[in-house]
């Protein structure tokens, strides 16, 4: 489980690194757009900046944005209009910034609130260990807020079946299609070929010997002589019989048995981000 | 040619007019035609004395398990399963999936989804036999009566209701329903037939339930008394299970009724071919291998389990079922060799089959008076000039039949009963 906190407390760069870029810096100029982000990971709602990427390596990027009054917001996430026309996003947060000519610019390092947002592990949901229930890691909100912008993508990562009651994750079993119990005994019938009697396996036991109670044949050979056919269910519970059982489900967190058939089915939603990857982007200029 | 007929009828001698009498007299319409008549003739009586006979109230409502036990019936389980649901209050249906490839236990499991309190479905991994699927259900369900239905026959919607009235009488233990065709109008095979259940079963069964004679409760729908079922711990190997199990609830003393308005509707086979199989193996099963060999003891008087009844019912059916049959041969050879040459004339079989005609056309009044649906009914009777031809098919069918039980016992190796049962079932 990884709560906003710690998601936003996890960068990619180490502490080493934190104020100077070390790797070797890919020098290209590259339009690109900018949202600032807030600290609860919303887009701030004013229109995005419009600039130019300067550099990029492994940890960070230099950049301009242009603006007729300083910048001042730290943390932003910028969309990079890449040679292929496709536009990839990465998320950072401000190390430097100076004037310049047409506004502002920046030396950043990928991390921050906005650049958690964009990792894998916090666009697909999780489940959560107390409330036995799938959620994203940041609040819909933000979710929405990035969609909105066209930076991520809405998609269905897989359809779960979850408790009616409270869309908690539910354990299923074959059980009383009457008490929805589990508890249940299982007996076997035995098919006497030579007088068609069918009976529960018990009704032919004598002693260690097998014999028919219909034509009295004793030292049943099985295979030959008869053959054992699943037989009814009896519940412990409420001692309904049946010889088909219902698949039911068990609510972790309520403790709901409902049937299967009655099951909330739900979409698992994740989202797909193009991220600016410098290695990536780096083949695709050269 | 009806005068020359006449003339020619008028110089027979008596001796030789008795004789055209046993040949018809060895036919089954002809047969039937007098016990019709007469059992028709007594109830038009008590009806017209009392008016308010036959027109009781149902008032009878025990608990009722349908039983529909089948093998590859996918594509009919769910009509007759509509036909039973919701037509009597204390119900529950069974289906029994006797091994089928093609999905049948998937073809009603939808019905017991939308009425879990009424129908359940029991599928067999594989086959076993219809019998043991009929058992199976003994230990299923406690209801007071076992309706056992055909998966492919479909009921109309008052004949749970005929069909439990009777068991009112604790002596009654079974009670056999009318059958009819639904594919009536297919062709002239399914025609035939539809005129022939009309008589042996709608009208003929009628009769032998009124002398106490009838020894078969149609497998396609009877009900039991469920626990003379439990008793005699359920249905012995077939084929002839059915008739199997009528002789042996008669042999504990119980009596078998008929209702003549519980009615179900079946599909008959529209090929010749097909039909000759399934009549091979009807007649086969019956009076030799039920009758003759396994339940013989019934003409016993010596026996414990002695009845009058049942005594007449194994005559009736000794009598008329196989040794007809053979006296049928024997008339033919003793007709053609008659040294006045009466076996070669024309006139002696126009005669016959004039008589065999007009022996037809009695019992339909019967079923005239009898019948729910005169309209269909009638229309079916367009088939009676042409009916002796087919009772005459039928007749060879079961001179056949017969006599490969007699000599082969050929009941024992029919694909009704899956091999590895019919292998170690018992050899009467």
């Amino acid at each position: 489980m990884t709560t906003l906190n710690q998601a936003a407390a996890s960068p990619i760069i180490d502490a080493a690194r934190h104020n100077e870029r070390t790797e070797r810096r890919l020098t290209r100029v590259l339009p690109l757009v900018a949202w600032s982000v807030r600290a609860d990971g919303q887009l701030d709602e004013s229109a995005p900046y419009g600039g130019f990427l300067k550099d990029i390596s492994a940890d960070g990027v230099e950049f301009e944005l242009h603006s007729e009054s300083p910048i001042a917001q730290s943390t932003f996430v910028i969309g990079v209009e890449c040679p292929d026309s496709v536009t990839r996003y990465a998320g950072i947060s401000v190390r430097h910034r100076s004037e310049c000519a047409n506004g502002t610019r920046f030396g950043a390092a990928f991390d921050g609130i906005a650049n958690s947002v964009l990792e894998e592990r916090c666009r697909k949901p999780f489940l959560d260990e107390k409330l036995f229930q799938y959620r994203l890691p940041f609040p819909p909100t933000v979710y929405e807020s990035w969609e909105a912008a066209g930076i991520l993508k809405r998609s269905v990562l897989d359809r779960v079946m979850l408790c009616p009651r409270c869309r908690s994750v539910p354990t299923f079993r074959f059980a009383c299609r009457n008490c929805r119990s589990g508890r249940l005994d299982h007996s076997l019938l035995i098919h006497h070929f030579p007088c068609a009697f069918v009976a529960p396996s018990t009704d032919f036991e004598r002693g260690e010997d097998l014999v028919c109670p219909k034509c009295l044949t004793k030292k049943l050979v099985a295979g030959t002589d008869f053959e054992f056919m699943p037989g009814e269910f009896t519940c412990r519970g409420c001692g309904w019989k049946d010889q088909d059982l219902e698949q039911t489900g068990h609510c972790l967190n309520c403790e709901t048995r409902f049937a299967a058939h009655q099951a909330a089915e739900e979409e698992l939603v994740g989202y797909d981000a193009q991220r600016l990857d410098p290695l990536a982007l780096l083949s695709i200029v050269e | 040619m009806l005068s020359d007929l006449i003339h020619w009828l008028s110089y027979r001698s008596w001796n030789e007019v008795l004789l055209l009498l046993v040949g018809l007299m060895l036919l089954d319409g002809p047969r039937y035609c007098l016990a019709t008549t007469c059992m028709c003739l007594y109830d038009w009586v008590a009806d017209t004395l009392n008016p308010k006979r036959g027109q009781e109230e149902y008032d009878h409502c025990p608990s009722v398990c349908v039983v529909i036990a089948g093998l590859n019936e996918s594509e009919v389980v769910a009509a007759t399963i509509e036909s039973v649901v919701g037509t009597y209050p204390r119900l529950e249906v069974l289906v029994i999936d006797d091994g089928s490839t093609d999905g049948m236990s998937a073809a009603a499991r939808p019905y017991m989804l939308a009425h879990p309190e009424i129908v359940r479905v029991i599928t067999r991994p594989w086959r076993g036999g219809k019998s043991s699927a009929l058992n199976i259900s003994l230990s299923h369900t406690k209801a007071e009566v076992l309706v056992a239905v055909d998966a492919d026959s479909q009921l109309e919607p008052n004949s749970l209701w005929e069909i439990v009235q009777p068991f009112k009488d604790e002596t009654i233990g079974v009670v056999s329903a009318t059958v009819c065709v639904r594919n009536a109008f297919t062709n002239l095979c399914t025609w035939f037939q539809a005129v022939e259940y009309l008589q042996s079963i709608f009208i003929g069964r009628k009769a032998a339930a009124m002398l106490q004679v009838l020894p078969i409760a149609s497998g396609a729908f009877a009900a039991y008394r469920r626990e003379l079922s439990e008793r005699l711990r359920g249905w012995d190997v077939g084929p002839g299970e059915d008739l199997d199990m009528v002789i042996r609830i008669r042999k504990l003393g119980y009596r078998i009724a008929f209702a003549q308005y519980a009615i179900c509707h079946t599909e008959v086979p529209t090929k010749w071919k097909a039909l000759f199989k399934q009549r091979r193996r009807w007649e086969g099963d019956g009076p030799v291998r039920h009758i003759l060999r396994k339940h013989n003891d019934i003409a016993n008087p010596l026996h414990k389990n002695f009845m009058l009844t049942n005594f007449f019912t194994f005559l009736d059916n000794v009598t008329f079922n196989l040794l007809c049959g053979y006296g049928m041969v024997a008339w033919l050879v003793y007709m053609v060799m008659q040294p006045s040459g009466l076996g070669m004339e024309p006139y002696t079989w126009l005669t016959i089959y004039a008589a065999t005609v007009a022996a037809e056309i009695l019992p339909l009044v019967a079923l005239m008076y009898y019948s729910p649906n005169r309209k269909r009914d009638g229309i079916l009777a367009l088939a009676i000039p042409l009916m002796p031809i087919y009772r005459l098919g039928l007749l060879i069918l079961r001179i056949y039949a017969n006599t490969c039980e007699i000599v082969y016992r050929k009941s024992f190796y029919e694909a009704h009963v899956p091999t590895h049962v019919a292998n170690v079932t018992w050899r009467w």
